[in-house]
């Protein structure tokens, strides 16, 4: 007998990982999304201002109006005095957790569908019918529908605060779906007849195992393109329905409802404008950055170049 | 500010002088801006402002309101009042007589014929007459003569000047518009657009939602009016930039409804090319308490309704104590500037009918502590939020979207949250807030808070009708699909008695006590209504501009005959 060597089996993951960290661009995005999560989260319990507080002295509250950058209020005050830092904090607080709990869960709620209709024939006509006819539902009529019938007993149950932020996420997750389900059922169709599938299909391995071990993975790149569209997607879909009085109340600041507010004095105080918009920006482009990274450090067939 | 206007008005009173022996059109073109833009030159085929200005310029009726919102003789030769004898004794009918010698733009001769056919016109079955209100309540209207009309009422009725007085309802040529009665007059679109008036302009060229174009009117009974030879009355854009077109660029010498925030009106008055004008009417920004309980948890049927008294706001201290709370003037600077002014009044004008009710002006924060203390209302749980009984002063303060009206609950929560009151903010899309429709929670009528905050006015000077709203039969509930103005829910017999005795009562200097009496009973007693802002009309007009005298009763173009150049 001979000792042979073997080199030590590498997990997937590993290369995966491997491959992610190469990309400048991901590392970077992953750095911006860890910075803007933190600035969100542990922000508010370093600065500890309360960004809806207005100062009920008048006298006061006239000389705290419209101020720019100072020590007291590092990124200046709005036009009733309240602290900007502290309300792009808990602004950012909800757009991000919006953004991201919708995007998770259209998705999934996409790909599950996709890869359903894709794999199983019988399914296909049923479910690509019923995309077709949420694809043909006026979003926004929709959504307003929703939170009219919804948003007053969420807000009973849960609190004004969590029952908005649960039904808007859901509502907006579970009308963007659709998008994702199409271009999933596509790579799945023309996955089923490659060669590695036709292979296990041969050897007798279960459809459960074909799509988790091999159709997923393959499909994993478009899906991340359609993740990251989704969170930007619903970060502005969120400020729309602020701005028609159906998201949030107006003592809850988001970036998109603070972007909005500060377009009436866009010409004196720009900077009420860019940093939510900077930060919705930033938000964005560091998913797709991330989105682009993953993509590559998931496909087999470029890992490793 | 206020100086500044007062000796403005001086000069232009100086200028008058020299103005009077001018002759007729040598002040060249009056450019007129609105950001909306004008589509059809008859009030009675729009209920648009922009539309009843712009045909104020060539439309005129019997007789119009002044600054003060009292009546003047436009048409007729002079008031019918109960002195005079042209109204009735017993309140029933109006004789109006015309000035002798009028005569159309075309030259015919203006007579009691075109009075009765314009009501005609616009009590037409078939016909959708946007002023119908106007004629409102007339049994019959006949000619005495050539140049006399009576209009007798179906009841007595106390203001009889509503048909024929103001821009709203100007009288037709019976020969241009005979055949637009009824479904046609939606078709005449060369009468509509170029109608034959007796006003200071004629139109020469109109352009449907673009510009108007108009010339003075040859016939005109002054012969020294108007001092512009033509007018151009340009519509679109927003109204940040037609103030600019005032104020900063000076291209344009009136610009209408400019409002701004006050940030941007102190900049471009400090361009120097001209000033900010406004007028107050009776538009009160007002937050309104709901007396009846709007808890979640009642029955569908019973929320909001005057079976369940509210919880804390039936306690008159703890409505006053929110009052107090407010500083109204920094609602002004920050919301409205020059626009609006602090008032404690449901009716805030004219002069002679607002009650002398300046108590909340003042902010006293420690005054509205001790009532509510007074009335029991302490922190015992040490919460920050007072309670009693087991129930905490919390409320929920409902609106409008509107970027004013956020910033309003922004400051009215920080105040009410230092008296220890807890506030949670909504907004609602004021297409629903308003829409009236019974089957949606959000409408204002329906009043599913605490408090909630808009803005009312009435139709015409006179608010009769107005504080007719808040009396008991006219609570909206489920059992009137949720109809009715009384929103408060409020309900007093001795408010009712009084209303019923403004409606026969015919003398201006009784009627203005009663009225204020009525305001009172819902500000000051009872704080039922916690008026904010009184708002006003607000335009902006160049320095160049003279003899422009702003009322907020009637159509501000309605007396352009006056305006000059000053050189």
């Amino acid at each position: 007998m001979t000792d042979t060597a073997i080199p030590k089996a590498e997990s997937q993951w590993v290369a995966v990982r491997a491959q992610f960290v190469k990309h400048k661009g991901a590392v970077a995005g992953v750095i911006l999304l860890a910075l803007l999560v933190a600035f969100v989260l542990i922000g508010p319990l370093i600065w500890r201002v309360d960004g809806t507080f207005v100062e009920p002295d008048t006298a006061k509250m006239f000389k705290l109006r419209n101020q720019g950058p100072s020590w007291a209020h590092p990124l200046g005050t709005d036009q009733l005095g309240r602290d900007m830092l502290a309300r792009l904090m808990s602004g950012g607080r909800i757009s991000l957790s919006v953004g991201l709990v919708a995007m998770m869960l259209a998705v999934t709620l996409g790909t599950f569908v996709g890869v359903l209709a894709g794999y199983f024939r019988r399914l296909d006509g049923p479910l690509m019918r019923l995309t077709d006819a949420f694809l043909a539902m006026p979003l926004l009529p929709l959504l307003l529908v929703l939170m009219v019938l919804f948003k007053d007993q969420l807000s009973r149950t849960l609190g004004v605060e969590f029952g908005t932020f649960l039904l808007i996420a859901v509502a907006i997750g579970a009308t963007a779906w659709m998008p994702t389900a199409r271009i999933v059922r596509g790579e799945v169709l023309s996955l089923k007849t490659r060669e590695f599938v036709l292979a296990s299909q041969s050897i007798g391995a279960r459809s459960h195992r074909i799509i988790l071990r091999h159709l997923l993975p393959n499909v994993v790149s478009p899906v991340m393109v359609a993740a990251t569209l989704c969170v930007a997607e619903a970060i502005i879909i969120e400020s729309v329905l602020s701005f028609l009085g159906q998201g949030f109340p107006s003592d809850f600041p988001t970036w998109g409802s603070l972007l909005h507010e500060g377009l009436d004095d866009l010409r004196k105080y720009p900077m009420r404008v860019l940093m939510p918009g900077l930060a919705i920006s930033l938000t964005v482009l560091s998913v797709n950055y991330i989105g682009d990274g993953l993509r590559d450090a998931l496909d087999p067939r470029i890992r490793g170049r | 500010m206020k100086l500044r206007t007062a000796l403005l008005g001086a000069t232009a009173a100086f200028a008058l002088a020299p103005a009077a022996q001018a002759e007729r059109g040598t002040d060249g073109e009056l450019k007129l801006l609105y950001s909306q833009a004008v589509s059809v030159m008859t009030p009675y085929l729009s209920g648009g402002t922009k539309d009843i200005d712009a045909a104020s310029l060539v439309l005129e009726p019997l007789a119009g309101f002044d600054e003060n919102g009292v009546v003047f003789p436009r048409l007729a030769a002079e008031i019918p009042t109960l002195e005079n004898g042209g109204v009735a004794a017993d309140l029933t009918s109006i004789t109006w007589k015309l000035a002798p010698g009028l005569l159309w733009s075309d030259g015919t001769a203006v007579t009691s014929a075109d009075v009765l056919f314009t009501h005609e016109y616009c009590t037409h079955p078939e016909g959708g007459c946007a002023q119908l209100s106007k004629f409102g309540g007339i049994k019959t209207i006949e000619a005495v003569d050539d140049l006399t009309v009576k209009i007798t009422f179906e009841s007595p009725k106390a203001n009889p000047y509503t048909a024929f007085v103001g821009a709203t309802s100007p009288v037709l040529q019976k020969a241009q518009f005979a055949n637009c009665l009824g479904a046609a007059a939606a078709t005449c679109t060369d009468a509509n657009f170029n109608p034959i008036g007796t006003g200071p302009f004629v139109v020469t060229d109109f352009k449907v939602n673009d510009v108007v174009s108009l010339a003075a009117n040859p016939n005109y009974r002054d012969p020294a009016k108007p001092a512009f030879a033509t007018v151009t009355l340009k519509g679109g854009g927003d109204s940040e930039s037609a103030a600019r077109a005032v104020m900063e660029t000076g291209e344009i010498d009136y610009a209408w409804n400019t409002q701004i925030n006050p940030e941007l009106q102190e900049e471009m008055a400090a361009a120097g090319k001209g000033v900010f004008i406004s007028a107050f009417g009776g538009l009160v920004e007002r937050i309104e308490t709901n007396l009846t309980n709007p808890a979640a948890d009642l029955p569908e049927a019973e929320r909001s309704t005057v079976k369940h008294p509210h919880p804390f706001l039936s306690d008159v201290k703890v409505r006053k104590a929110l009052s107090i709370a407010i500083d109204r003037q920094a609602l002004v600077d920050i919301g409205y500037g020059q626009a609006g002014k602090p008032t404690c009044n449901y009716v805030p004008a004219p002069a002679d009918f607002a009650s002398d009710n300046t108590e909340c002006l003042t902010q006293n924060l420690d005054g509205a502590k001790a009532l509510l203390d007074e009335a029991g209302w302490t922190d015992s749980d040490g919460d920050g939020i007072r309670d009693k009984d087991g129930v905490k002063l919390s409320i929920t303060y409902q609106t409008t979207v509107n970027p004013i009206r956020q910033d309003f609950q922004a400051l009215v929560k920080g105040w009410w949250n230092e008296i220890g009151v807890e506030v949670e903010l909504k907004q609602i899309d004021p297409g629903v807030f308003f829409g009236g429709d019974a089957a949606s929670p959000d409408t204002y009528q329906k009043f599913y808070a605490d408090v909630e905050m808009y803005a009312n006015e009435w139709d015409g000077t006179d608010p009769e009708t107005y504080l007719g709203q808040l009396t008991c039969e006219a609570i909206p509930s489920p059992e009137t699909q949720w109809q009715g103005e009384n929103i408060n829910r409020f309900c007093d017999p001795a408010y009712d008695a009084l209303v019923a005795e403004l409606r026969t009562t015919g003398d201006r200097a009784k009627r203005a006590e009663i009225i204020k009496k009525l305001n009172d009973m819902l500000t000051k007693d009872s704080s039922t209504i916690i008026a904010l802002v009184h708002r006003g009309r607000f335009s902006a007009i160049s320095n160049t501009l003279g003899g422009v005298v702003m009322g907020a009763w009637d159509a501000e173009l309605s007396r352009a005959s006056d305006w000059y150049r000053i050189k």
